[in-house]
């Protein structure tokens, strides 16, 4: 009888504990969380331009394929309001230097590291557009694909590195060595008035790429680039020239 | 009797999963802790705090805390040579500098740059206030202070009493400052 008599007030007291625990849980959600307070202020002028903007993953969009062993393509897809700047392209290959055992003197070699070069690429006419500030330049603003010669690198990352086709024994040439790593450098703006940093793509290649590349004949599927990064330094000269392509 | 057992198993139960949250929202706590006092935080006095206690190099090498002008109208533009509407706004910045520095206008500019370019920069454009070259850490700062993916131009503005009184991605107009100059500073 009691324990019938006391049953509405275990009820209540029960119900009481699951509210608490649901206020609880409100409470400890993200919006009110201490991490949340971190949010920086944001004032209206920035919630009309930053936050319609696209990250720039987005508005620039790269993917690399390889149309043959000597040649790698890469393709950015620019959004509507977005552009590229095409003297500010660049590719960089990394490659595994091999281990050195014994240097010719007897010294103790190297070990196996990674050195990186630039290629030269191949890229086709922009629109060029009159810039209040630079004058007149060279702009993507649609879908852009550029080559990369893989025979020929820009600036030679060492000696070691031999990167230039050769003739096989049968006399036809043999492809270049592979990189590793691609890392490939762009930087654009928005129309709407604002620039992003440079970014930095990095496409790492499977080992079975890399191998299998050397006996490829057709295009390989397009590789994502695993991230990408803001890389600085990439400053136009003190002169205001403008930055030479490497052609 | 066994009427009342699953109430009491319910209340059991519900008191565990009370203790069971209260514990994990601690660890959670502790774990989000390192961020909040890595990040900038919403309340814009702890925003202030976070920038008075940055300081920069200038172009001849000094170091600058930013909290020396911490009781003047501080306008922090962040900006590249190679970010065309930074170099177009820089003369509205080096007007208003002119125009109300003696009533208590301090403009700095951080520049994602080299120091040369910075330098040959300020130079042909004539910038009248502080530069701060620093390409390692200018963008990530500016992220700091709520520039999400690190655009420029990014200017932000703090009061005397160390409030951010504007934030702005883009190109600042005249008449905005020239707000900000009537509202804050009498």
């Amino acid at each position: 009888m009691n324990d019938t008599a006391s049953a509405p007030i275990q009820n209540k007291l029960a119900l009481a504990v699951l509210a608490l625990t649901f206020c609880a849980a409100t409470w400890a959600t993200p919006e009110s969380s201490a991490a949340a307070k971190s949010t920086p202020i944001v004032s209206p002028a920035v919630d009309k331009v930053a936050a319609e903007l696209l990250e720039p993953g987005q508005a620039f969009k790269p993917q690399l394929r390889f149309r043959d062993p000597w040649t790698a393509e890469i393709r950015f897809d620019v959004a509507p309001g977005y552009y590229l700047y095409r003297d500010r392209l660049r590719v960089e290959g990394e490659f595994k230097l091999p281990a050195v055992a014994r240097r010719p003197n007897g010294a103790r070699g190297d070990e196996a590291k990674p050195a990186k070069s630039q290629f030269v690429l191949s890229l086709p006419q922009g629109r060029y557009v009159d810039d209040p500030t630079f004058g007149r330049v060279e702009i993507f603003d649609k879908q852009v694909v550029l080559l990369v010669d893989l025979a020929i690198l820009a600036l030679p990352a060492s000696a070691v590195i031999e990167s230039k086709s050769t003739r096989g024994a049968n006399g036809a040439p043999s492809p270049p060595k592979m990189a590793t790593k691609f890392l490939v450098t762009s930087q654009g703006c928005a129309a709407a008035g604002v620039c992003f940093p440079p970014q930095q793509h990095e496409f790492v290649l499977p080992a079975t790429v890399s191998k299998a590349k050397a006996a490829a004949r057709s295009e390989s599927p397009w590789i994502l680039p695993l991230g990408s990064l803001t890389s600085l330094g990439f400053g136009r000269p003190a002169s205001l020239a403008p930055f030479s392509p490497q052609k | 009797m066994p009427t009342t057992k699953p109430w009491r198993f319910a209340l059991a139960a519900a008191g565990l999963l009370l203790t069971l949250f209260g514990a994990a929202l601690l660890i959670g706590q502790r774990e989000r802790e390192p961020a909040v006092t890595n990040a900038v935080k919403s309340g814009s006095a702890a925003t202030g705090s976070v920038i008075y206690a940055a300081s920069f190099v200038d172009l001849n090498g000094k170091n600058q805390p930013l909290a020396q002008w911490g009781n003047r109208l501080l306008v922090i533009n962040f900006w590249a040579s190679w970010c065309p509407p930074c170099i177009e706004e820089i003369p509205t910045l080096i007007q208003m500098q002119q125009k109300y520095a003696t009533r208590g206008l301090q403009i700095v500019g951080i520049a994602a740059d080299s120091r040369l370019n910075a330098a040959n920069f300020s130079e042909k454009l004539g910038i009248n206030y502080p530069v701060f070259p620093d390409e390692a850490q200018a963008i990530a700062f500016s992220k700091r202070l709520g520039n999400q993916f690190g655009l420029l131009p990014f200017t932000i503005v703090l009061n005397r009493s160390g409030d951010i009184v504007m934030t702005k991605t883009g190109v600042v107009t005249e008449a905005e400052l020239t707000r900000l100059v009537e509202q804050n500073l009498s």
